[in-house]
């Protein structure tokens, strides 16, 4: 028995040894960033890893300034969290058809959403500004969330399928046999089930809408309505050197995504308790 | 299914209402544009509004597949796809492993693992990108410091070193993304399920590799698949940190098509690549799903 | 959108009763007499925010609407090269998409939408105003003339002008009893680097790993060999890019490079960085456009204490010591969209972009040589030393890969001659490009 403890303590204090050695490696660059972040760009250049002589915070107001950056964050958080509902809403009734029912033109359509993970960004760019010209969406937001939901569907029909086959049909019957019809099934039973899935997804989604900039270059030319990754290429312009600046930018995005995914993260968590899952 | 009645009829047709949205907007935004590159890749075209499309035939595939070019792009995807699975998969699921388990602090374990991702691309190139800098990033300093200075090359300019790099920090950075696949995975695990392999006295890397695993199977399923897909379509993070350089030496595919396309102005190889790129990810994506992962039911 | 529909109709039936479209006479090209009513006309530039000029820009832009209140200017900025690109290839992609005045660099991708007859020619806006079209210096003229390509008449309104020279630091020079006037001909500058690098001091830093630093130093190096006439040679493919006189050019960067005079980290470091060694004196030289007089040297002490000079790109055949490579920098292409009323705004706005007060207040705020004459006494002390140098010059080309028929050209000898710095031969950087040419055909 005291072997078994000793070895248990041992597994206990082995996996700590793991979390802590991969948290100080992920870690460690994003301490030189922030430490970068208060540096003046000459002493950026002599050596990342070094505590700056003069702390320079100066680097923050002219990242607010030169990149608008609190409007453009505001921006991406509109468009990320615009993205992730219509993705969630449109995806979840198609993987659960998908998932469940076994009508022939279904395994078309899921080829067709798979075929869509494959497609390379850049290949489509010409044909959706040709689009956008055509119906006259320049700087439409709507026409952006649902271009960046196209890109993402495919993604979460298919994490979303896996997920609901990986389920216990029981659940289904049981529900079926109470009358329960497939909207009603899928809203208040499967959904509730699936909170896990459907919060890796929105977050996976979320940075995706948060930080693109391929479409956004295209097809936002407004200035006003820049988002992050758009705003953040004043920064990195061949013939400007500001790296102070744009340290300063990284660290200051990365705090509206913490927050999302900490709010989100407690979901995942409130998903496992409500105890469905395990049921 | 012998007898087509009213309900199914009527399930038949409300199941189509559930997918139309999402093909509606795969179709108008995915595969039109697919189609659209597909014709173009049987042609030549100089990208230039009104300018001349010519039917060029197969030139642009066979032009393609017998560039020494493309298949170097390749063999840099397929380390991606090596990197995806002998790194990134292990690193991942181990770390769902852990933020799954009943350890303390696994809040902040789960969100710090996952904070490199947010950082976005253009953030992750620049700061790595200096972190490998020969003369004044972190790893040449710590080279320096402990007597190894020989080892000290320009790692993001010497051919095969500077695409591993690049693949070292891609799963840097999408580690704790996958990690949050698995994690999903592993929570949906039954209680029932551990409870009987305690009992059966399956513990520790036993049960993990004959309860955790088995049941994970369709998040292994999809991670395969993205990551397949994701290595053949990188872009992002080698764009940012080397560019594709020097001469071409850690272009991937997709970086290859961006430059043949939009800087080379060569539509059709552009589309040639495209094409053979998205015919490759969907055959690698349905030998996985049918070969490797339904044979075991 | 009516507008259009009647234009298009008028097209229609000219074509239809004449057989060919007479549009030329239609066409009023007196702009500043054409009534502008709620016209929006778009710019695609790589305008930075972040830069020196960037709110000079702005003020140009702020303000032309200012005066013409009838005409909205919106504009597309994207100061990263390859997003920059990226978005003008798209935009360009389709009728549709296209903006109304681009900012380019002339050369072969600029010759390709001339070609499709997608950029207004200037001649008969400058016959209409000739006063305008005297403003104009000569730089500007590889920006605007595309006669090697077959097309007559004047392209684009071109803006700031170029030369490549030589900057070096005074204090590092004296330090190792280097005197700068001596330093004449490519020989002197190596037997300098020579001196330099025994004393421990590095000459150059070049930033490589952005391969237009080779890229320059090629096209430099090809004008004061062989003088500016080698650009329409290789261009046409008179002189092969094997052959013994490019490898002859070849030769000279790789010999440079394989000393460490050019660099420590060529591939590892960019362009940006590599300004930023030579500022804090961690090189004597720097190889460089002379927009690097305008750039911010805020902290610079070197600059400051008037350290940092200016000198012209030393010859390699005494013949051509005075053609570089230089000329315009940028230039501003009106679009065809086929709207008579965007065309004339957008003609407009460059006319008042390049107008002398405008022009003037640029040049004070950003001291850079331009192609169009300005009547300010504008300037920092290191802009006054490559002014004087420029006005000495007979005779500039652009990059050299830009005279060449095949929009390729330009990336694939960059990338090309990123190998010297791999540790490729000439032999190999030749047959690269060569290669490279048979395969693109």
């Amino acid at each position: 028995m005291k072997n078994y403890r000793a070895l248990k303590k041992l597994k206990t204090f082995g996996q700590y040894f793991i979390a802590i050695f991969m948290a100080v490696v992920t870690f460690f660059p994003l301490i030189v960033t922030l430490i970068s972040s208060l540096k003046t760009n000459d002493e950026i250049l002599l050596g990342m890893f070094s505590i700056p002589k003069v702390w320079n915070f100066q680097n923050y107001p002219d990242a607010i300034r030169i990149a608008n950056a609190l409007k453009s964050i505001g921006n991406s958080l509109f468009v990320a969290i615009a993205t992730l509902v219509v993705t969630v809403i449109i995806a979840m009734p198609a993987a659960y058809v998908i998932a469940r029912k076994s009508f022939g033109y279904l395994k078309a359509a899921y080829f067709l959403f798979m075929a869509g993970v494959m497609v390379p960004v850049h290949c489509t760019l010409v044909s959706v500004s040709k689009i956008s010209s055509a119906l006259g969406t320049k700087n439409s937001y709507a026409f952006l969330i649902l271009i960046y939901t196209a890109f993402n569907l495919s993604q979460a029909i298919f994490l979303f399928t896996g997920y609901i086959q990986g389920l216990d049909r029981g659940l289904d019957e049981a529900a079926k046999i109470d009358g329960c019809g497939d909207l009603k099934l899928l809203t208040t039973i499967l959904t509730p089930i699936c909170k896990p899935i459907i919060a890796t997804e929105a977050i996976l989604v979320f940075i995706y809408g948060y930080s693109e900039l391929i479409f956004s270059l295209i097809l936002i030319t407004d200035s006003n309505k820049y988002t992050i990754s758009r705003a953040m290429l004043n920064f990195t312009a061949n013939f400007t050197t500001d790296y102070g600046p744009q340290f300063a930018f990284v660290i200051m995005s990365m705090i509206p995504m913490l927050i999302i995914y900490l709010v989100l993260h407690e979901k995942v968590e409130a998903g496992m308790l409500a105890g469905a899952v395990k049921g | 299914m012998f007898f087509k009645s009213k309900t199914y009829r009527k399930s038949y047709l409300k199941s189509m209402l559930f997918v139309l949205p999402g093909i509606i907007l795969t179709v108008a935004f995915v595969i039109y544009p697919v189609i659209n590159t597909a014709w173009l890749s049987l042609n030549k075209w100089n990208g230039i509004g009104g300018a001349p499309v010519t039917w060029v035939g197969l030139e642009n595939y066979i032009k393609v597949l017998t560039s020494e070019k493309f298949w170097k792009s390749m063999l840099n995807a397929l380390y991606f796809m090596i990197g995806g699975f002998c790194i990134l998969m292990p690193i991942a699921f181990g770390m769902a492993l852990l933020v799954t388990s009943k350890l303390k602090g696994i809040k902040f374990f789960k969100t710090a693992y996952l904070m490199p991702v947010m950082l976005g691309t253009t953030a992750v190139g620049l700061m790595w990108t200096f972190m490998l800098n020969a003369n004044f990033g972190v790893l040449a300093q710590f080279l320096r410091a402990i007597g190894l200075e020989e080892y000290i090359i320009n790692w993001l300019a010497t051919p095969t070193v500077n695409i591993w790099c690049v693949v070292l920090v891609n799963e840097w950075m999408y580690a704790g993304y996958n990690m949050l696949i698995f994690a999903a995975g592993i929570v949906a695990i039954p209680d029932e399920i551990h409870d009987a392999a305690l009992l059966d006295g399956c513990t520790g890397l036993k049960k993990i590799i004959h309860i955790t695993v088995p049941l994970c199977k369709n998040m292994f399923m999809v991670f395969s698949v993205i990551c397949v897909t994701g290595c053949l379509k990188a872009f992002d993070i080698v764009w940012a940190m080397t560019g594709g350089g020097p001469m071409d030496s850690s272009a991937t595919p997709a970086v290859l098509l961006y430059t043949q396309g939009f800087q080379y102005k060569l539509m059709g190889r552009s589309g040639a690549i495209s094409i053979i790129l998205l015919v490759l990810g969907l055959v690698l994506s349905v030998l996985l799903n049918n070969v490797i992962f339904k044979e075991k039911d | 959108m009516k507008k259009k529909l009647i234009a298009a109709m008028t097209a229609l039936t000219m074509v239809a009763s004449t057989g060919s479209v007479v549009f030329a006479d239609e066409v009023n090209y007196d702009v500043e007499n054409h009534e502008f009513k709620d016209v929006t006309i778009t710019l695609h530039t790589r305008w930075d925010e972040a830069d020196v000029s960037g709110p000079l820009y702005q003020d140009i832009v702020n303000g032309f609407m200012e005066k013409y209140p009838g005409i909205t200017v919106e504009c597309i900025n994207i100061p990263t090269e390859s997003e920059w690109l990226n978005s003008e290839s798209v935009l360009m992609s389709d009728e549709s998409s296209m903006p109304n005045i681009i900012q380019e660099y002339g050369g072969s991708r600029t010759a390709g939408y001339i070609e499709q007859n997608l950029i207004v020619d200037m001649t008969p806006y400058y016959e209409q105003y000739p006063e305008w079209k005297e403003r104009f210096n000569a730089m500007g003229e590889n920006l605007t003339d595309f006669t090697t390509y077959g097309y007559e008449g004047s392209y684009g309104v071109p803006f700031t002008a170029y030369q490549v020279m030589l900057f070096y630091n005074e204090e590092i020079l004296a330090a190792n009893d280097i005197d700068p006037a001596s330093i004449k001909s490519w020989d002197d500058l190596m037997a300098a680097c020579e001196k330099l690098k025994a004393n421990g001091v590095q000459p150059f830093e070049m930033g490589e790993k952005d391969d237009y630093r080779f890229g320059h130093l090629h096209s430099a190096l090809n004008y004061k060999t062989f003088g500016v006439d080698m650009a329409e040679k290789l261009g046409t493919r008179e002189v092969a890019y094997d052959g013994e006189e490019q490898k002859q050019i070849y030769q000279m960067i790789k010999d440079a490079a394989d000393k460490g005079y050019l660099g420590t980290n060529l591939l590892g470091i960019d362009d940006g960085q590599e300004r930023s060694i030579f500022n804090t004196g961690g090189a004597a030289f720097l190889f460089m456009g002379t927009w690097y007089c305008a750039e911010d040297k805020t902290g610079n002490e070197f600059y400051d204490n008037e350290k940092i000079h200016a000198m012209r790109m030393p010859y390699v055949n005494e013949e051509f010591a005075l053609q570089d490579m230089g000329g315009g920098n940028e230039a501003y292409y009106v679009v065809d969209t086929g709207n008579p009323d965007e065309v004339a705004a957008s003609v407009l706005f460059l006319k008042y972009m390049t107008s002398e007060d405008v022009v003037n207040t640029f040049a004070e705020g950003y001291p850079s040589p331009l192609c169009v004459d300005i009547t300010t006494e504008a300037g920092n002390y290191l802009s006054k030393e490559a002014s004087a140098i420029i006005a000495e010059t007979e005779d500039v080309r652009g990059d050299i890969e830009n005279y060449d028929i095949a929009t390729h050209m330009i990336n694939t000898v960059r990338q090309a001659l990123q190998g010297i710095a791999m540790g490729n031969s000439v032999d190999e950087v030749g047959k690269t490009i060569v290669d490279l040419i048979a395969e693109y055909e």
